[in-house]
């Protein structure tokens, strides 16, 4: 998951978490901030309500004693005269009723009602029809009549115009100051009444004035609707439940809540007087309604600020963490493909440090580089430059002196004897010997002035070590062929010094061969080779000298004398060492048997295979010693398996011609057998056609002697050269080898494979064991199966092995 | 008669103060005055209309008999009457008073009946007019006769105005340009009669229809009163255009603007007499009946015609008046024009009751 991805998947739930915490904490708090506003609107708009209500009750009573106490009404009341009474007072009655009508607005109607129910009088503001002048059967007069007390109030609907309304009425209780006595009891003489219009008193309760959705309603205290301020709903009566709850509740403070019209509702309640019930209900989904609203707004809210929080969160990631790293990562990238001056803005931060670290990395990898170019180049002892560069030193020096049709010289330096001094003084002082040499030569070199030479600082010329003693040095554009004999000279004299290193000094003498562009060759190689050649000449001729590459110089010679007295050498000091290469069982895959090989580990060369100088040795009678060897080694092998037990194979060993015409040979191998009492079984010994052949009678009764010990005999090679059946019978042979050239296209050409057969078949016929050798490919080894081959060897299932190998396969 | 400027109001309250000033002063005097007979019957108290009794003749007759007469003044019927209750009938001695309501005054007790004898001027009175309402023969003199009609600017109203049609539904330039009396009977009579109705009408349809008229015309109405008599008279200022008034008093607003014209209406109008009363608690009857014969004397009654523009009650008073005045049709409307109109009758009480309701409706 990418690195950005990840800060998203961070921040983002993180801050959406932040922000929906605070959302729905100040959620849930205006939430209640909006519950207790409606609250207090609704109980703002019922106290006001029932102020207005009892103000009304009361101005209404303190109007109604001022009226008693005026003589007008009194006097109207006590006419019992109708004529009278309409005709010469009730104009003034009305004049006064009217000025009391424009004073208390609320007052819509004002009537003196007769004790019988007769509307005498009435007065109202705006002209509205009278439905009857006859009270008496209205139940609001019957309960009028029948009350007690000076004040009636009732709530009513006026019928003359359908609208609710609310009764003050007195009653005027008069004695006539002129008919009656003064103990007689006032007797009724009327009624005064005022009408108030109920939607006066409901203008705190008009909608408009409420955003929660209130619905105010009026109703008197029998539950019926006075007033309702939804007018959309035809409500008569709240329903008795309602009532019972309203009569239940006395906590002002807080409303009960409940079920009313299928929704729950908040409501608040106020009886006045007894007469008057006033609810205000909140309906619990519009007073969430707009909480509702809130809460999308704060959802919108919290979306935005979480979904801007996390851009700037991002955004910032981005800009602090990721960009810097994503430099970082081009940068690391430059370096890789190789840039060394990578440029980067580090900021003050850890990432900072690590972009640091990464240049000082980047620089440490080129200093690295540099120096591995340089170890590629150069050798590390000496510090001067290796084979390859010279090698393409030597390519560029000789373009150029072609070019300008230049002479070149390369010299190769040996140094004699270098194997003896680095034994007699170890390996630390032949390394610093080698440094000072090194050091003397390039000194030597530069410092040889060439007459012929106008340019007496010889920088171009190139000094290399190649190898353990070699040191090649070319010398591009000299004049002339002398020129490099001069610089050999000169070496050869500074090299006369002795060598002070710890306590020893040391005489060294070198070797130089000398090849010239373009009179010896033009290629880089060869010059080298044909240095390489004279200076082993130089090396014949005594040693500390040089000598010239001629054509004369009989390469093959000199290197195979020279290569004889490495033999020597080899011998000597060991270099030689044993590889088994395990014969297999084709059917079951098990190994029968080992035939052991020579290996030569050529200090300089590495590791030569016997091809390379068995017949040298041949030659040379070295095969005698390194034959004992090979029999010595070998044997002395299978006591340290048969200690172990851990290899009980025999091995098998190659002989030449010459061992087996060495009249020692059959005593010194019984010699070293019964030395390391080994049984002679295990041993075998391979001799080719053409060997025996070369040894002719002698070489048989040496092989029957052998035989008798328990020696296995092998021939080798058989199929190639002169094959003769009748070895075969004429000789004490055990095993038959198929020539390996036989066996390479042993499928592909049919001819061969025949005659394969033929071989297989007839040395089973003669009860003989056949072995092919340099099996490769399975198609060899289904071949050789199918025929009945009875040992395979080859690469196809071992190469040699070295002894430890071999011990590991047998134990393994 | 109705004069009810402003100033004559404020007159009124001030004559009231000065008779109460007087009365106090008459009553702490009372022990020097038991005779009836004596120097106390040199004071009268005369509840009239403002200008309508001729000052000069109160003058001669103080001259004449030594009894000082002082007005106290009422704007409308109904205000005589409230001053009436709340006084309960006391305070006055003399009530000018229009016909219809003497026999209340008289159910009230306030009135004290007037011996024949005592006013022997009463042979020239009209005996069509001493019966002319109930109890009038009894209790009342009667004094004038008129109408009730409609004056008019004809120099700026150019439609001609011919009927009660034409103040009830006016002409639109007429808005707010019209006064209309401030009585129960007057308005709604008249608006009956422009209905085709009666003025004394009881049918409630009836009253209902001339309430919707009323109410029709109450935005071209600028004012429910009484126009002012005087020069500075908005009939006379052109402020008011149209306005329902008594017939004299259009004939005095022309003394001030020529272009006054008076029209009776066609439908027909009311016709109306007062008729001077005695009221039970005078303590100067015999003062009242001198006066009451005094004005009678046909020479007498003649002036305050004339000064009043109105036609007398007193038959033998025609012998003073110039002819002009006599063939006024204004002042003496010609037969048809009497028999087309009314005199208010005495309403049953819920009949009054709705009048009452009407009118409280279309004057506030």
């Amino acid at each position: 998951m990418r690195l950005h991805s990840k800060i998203i998947a961070l921040t983002t739930p993180v801050v959406i978490l932040c922000m929906i915490t605070v959302g729905v904490v100040s959620f849930t708090y205006l939430r209640k901030t909006i519950r207790d506003s409606a609250y207090g609107a609704a109980q703002n708009a019922l106290e006001h309500t029932e102020s207005k209500i009892v103000s009304l009750y009361e101005t209404a009573e303190t109007n109604m004693r001022i009226f008693a106490s005026s003589s007008v009404l009194t006097n109207y009341l006590l006419t019992d005269n109708e004529q009278e009474r309409f005709t010469l007072l009730q104009p003034t009655l009305i004049r006064l009723f009217s000025g009391y009508l424009k004073a208390n607005p609320e007052y819509y109607e004002i009537r003196v009602i007769m004790p019988d129910g007769f509307e005498d009088t009435r007065v109202v503001l705006h002209d509205f029809p009278n439905i009857t002048d006859e009270e008496k059967n209205s139940v609001y007069f019957k309960t009028m009549q029948n009350s007690h007390g000076e004040f009636f109030t009732t709530t009513y609907t006026n019928p003359d115009n359908d609208r609710a309304a609310f009764l003050i009425a007195k009653k005027f209780l008069l004695r006539d100051p002129n008919l009656d006595p003064i103990t007689s009891t006032p007797s009724l003489r009327g009624y005064l009444a005022v009408t108030v219009d109920l939607q006066s008193l409901a203008q705190y309760l008009h909608p408009s004035h409420n955003q929660y959705g209130i619905n105010f309603l009026i109703t008197n205290r029998r539950g019926k609707v006075l007033f309702n301020s939804l007018p959309g709903k035809d409500l008569i009566s709240i329903p008795n439940r309602l009532l019972e709850q309203v009569a239940d509740h006395t906590h002002m403070e807080k409303p009960f809540i409940t079920q009313y019209d299928q929704l729950s509702h908040h409501i608040f309640s106020k009886t006045i007087h007894g007469e008057f019930i006033i609810l205000a209900m909140i309906p619990e989904k519009d007073l969430f309604a707009s909480s509702h609203h809130l809460g999308l707004l704060i959802a919108l809210i919290t979306l935005l600020f979480s979904v801007a929080f996390s851009s700037l969160l991002i955004f910032l990631g981005r800009k602090f963490i990721v960009s810097p790293i994503m430099e970082l990562r081009n940068a690391a990238s430059e370096m890789g493909e190789g840039n060394p001056d990578i440029e980067l803005l580090l900021s003050n931060d850890e990432l900072g440090e690590l972009g640091h670290s990464l240049i000082e990395m980047n620089r440490q990898l080129h200093e690295s580089q540099a120096q591995i170019r340089h170890l590629a180049y150069h050798d590390s002892l000496t510090g001067l430059p290796n084979r390859i560069m010279l090698q393409e030193f030597l390519k560029r020096a000789l373009a150029g002196a072609q070019r300008h049709k230049e002479l070149l010289a390369v010299l190769f330096v040996d140094l004699d004897d270098f194997k003896r001094i680095n034994d007699t003084l170890g390996h630390k002082t032949g390394d610093d010997l080698l440094k000072k040499l090194a050091a003397r030569i390039e000194t030597a070199v530069r410092h040889t002035p060439l007459i012929s030479h106008s340019n007496l600082n010889r920088e171009s010329d190139q000094v290399a070590r190649i190898g353990g003693d070699e040191f090649i040095i070319v010398l591009p554009c000299i004049e002339r062929h002398s020129d490099a004999a001069q610089v050999a000279r000169r070496l050869l004299e500074a090299l006369s010094q002795p060598f002070h290193l710890d306590e020893h000094q040391i005489h060294v003498t070198v070797s130089i061969g000398i090849s010239i562009f373009p009179a010896d060759t033009d290629l880089p190689d060869e010059l080298i080779r044909l240095a390489d050649i004279a200076m082993y000449h130089a090396k014949e001729k005594g040693k500390n000298n040089y000598r010239y590459y001629s054509s004369a110089m009989n390469t093959h010679a000199v290197k195979r004398q020279f290569m004889e007295m490495e033999l020597r050498r080899a011998l000597e000091h060991k270099e030689f060492v044993l590889k088994y290469q395990p014969q297999v069982d084709p059917c079951s895959g098990q190994v029968r048997g080992l035939e052991a090989l020579i290996r030569w580990q050529h200090p300089k060369r590495g590791i030569i295979l016997p091809d390379e100088f068995m017949a040298l040795a041949e030659e040379s009678e070295l095969i005698i010693p390194i034959g004992e060897w090979v029999v010595n080694t070998v044997i002395a092998q299978h006591r340290v398996w048969l200690d172990r037990r851990t290899v009980f194979l025999p091995i098998s060993i190659n002989l030449s011609t010459i061992q087996l015409l060495d009249a020692n040979f059959e005593k010194i191998l019984r010699r070293i057998i019964a030395h390391f009492n080994i049984p002679a079984s295990l041993l075998q010994i391979e001799i080719t056609e053409n060997a025996l052949i070369k040894a002719g009678d002698n070489a048989r009764r040496s092989l029957f002697s052998l035989r008798e010990t328990g020696i296995r005999i092998c021939l080798d090679d058989f199929g190639s050269g002169y094959s003769s059946l009748t070895n075969l019978t004429n000789f004490p042979i055990d095993k038959l080898i198929i020539d390996r050239g036989l066996i390479t296209n042993v499928v592909s050409d049919t001819k061969d494979g025949e005659l394969v057969s033929a071989i297989i078949k007839a040395a089973k016929t003669l009860g003989l064991t056949v072995t092919a050798k340099g099996v490769e490919h399975r198609d060899q080894l289904e071949f050789l199966k199918d025929r009945g081959c009875d040992l395979i060897q080859g690469f196809y299932f071992y190469r040699p092995l070295f002894a430890s190998e071999v011990e590991e396969l047998a134990t393994g | 008669m109705f004069k009810a400027p402003r100033y004559s109001l404020f007159l009124s309250y001030h004559g009231f103060a000065i008779f109460l000033l007087v009365s106090c002063l008459y009553s702490a005097l009372m022990p020097f005055y038991l005779n009836p007979a004596h120097a106390s019957e040199k004071q009268l108290v005369l509840l009239n209309w403002s200008e309508y009794f001729d000052q000069e003749v109160l003058v001669d007759f103080e001259k004449e008999h030594g009894i000082k007469v002082t007005e106290a003044y009422y704007e409308t019927d109904e205000l005589r009457t409230e001053m009436l209750i709340n006084s309960d009938g006391k305070g006055y001695d003399l009530i000018l008073c229009n016909g219809v309501n003497v026999a209340l005054y008289a159910q009230k007790k306030w009135l004290a009946p007037i011996p024949e004898k005592k006013i022997p001027n009463l042979q020239y009175v009209d005996q069509r007019w001493r019966e002319g309402f109930p109890e009038t023969k009894t209790y009342g003199v009667p004094f004038f006769w008129g109408t009730l009609g409609i004056a008019y600017r004809s120099d700026l109203i150019t439609k001609p105005v011919t009927g009660w049609h034409d103040l009830f539904v006016p002409d639109d330039m007429l808005r707010g340009k019209i006064v209309m009396i401030k009585d129960s009977r007057d308005l709604i009579g008249m608006a009956l009669k422009a209905k085709g109705y009666s003025a004394n009408s009881t049918n409630p349809e009836e009253l209902d229809q001339a309430k919707e008229l009323l109410l029709y015309q109450k935005p071209f109405v600028r004012a429910y009163s009484y126009v002012s008599l005087s020069k500075q008279s908005s009939m006379v200022t052109g402020q008011t255009m149209m306005a329902m008034i008594y017939n004299g008093d259009a004939l005095m607003l022309q003394e001030h603007e020529p272009a006054i014209k008076f029209v009776q209406p066609k439908e027909g109008g009311s016709l109306w007499c007062d008729y001077f009363l005695i009221a039970s608690s005078s303590l100067h009857k015999e003062a009242a009946y001198t006066f009451l014969n005094y004005i009678h004397r046909p020479e007498i009654m003649a002036r305050l015609a004339q000064y009043a523009y109105y036609a007398s009650t007193n038959t033998k008073a025609a012998e003073y008046l110039p002819t002009d005045f006599l063939t006024n049709p204004t002042i003496y409307p010609p037969k048809e024009v009497l028999e087309k109109s009314e005199i208010f009758q005495q309403l049953p009480p819920r009949t009054v009751k709705k009048i009452n309701s009407i009118f409280n409706l279309i004057i506030q």
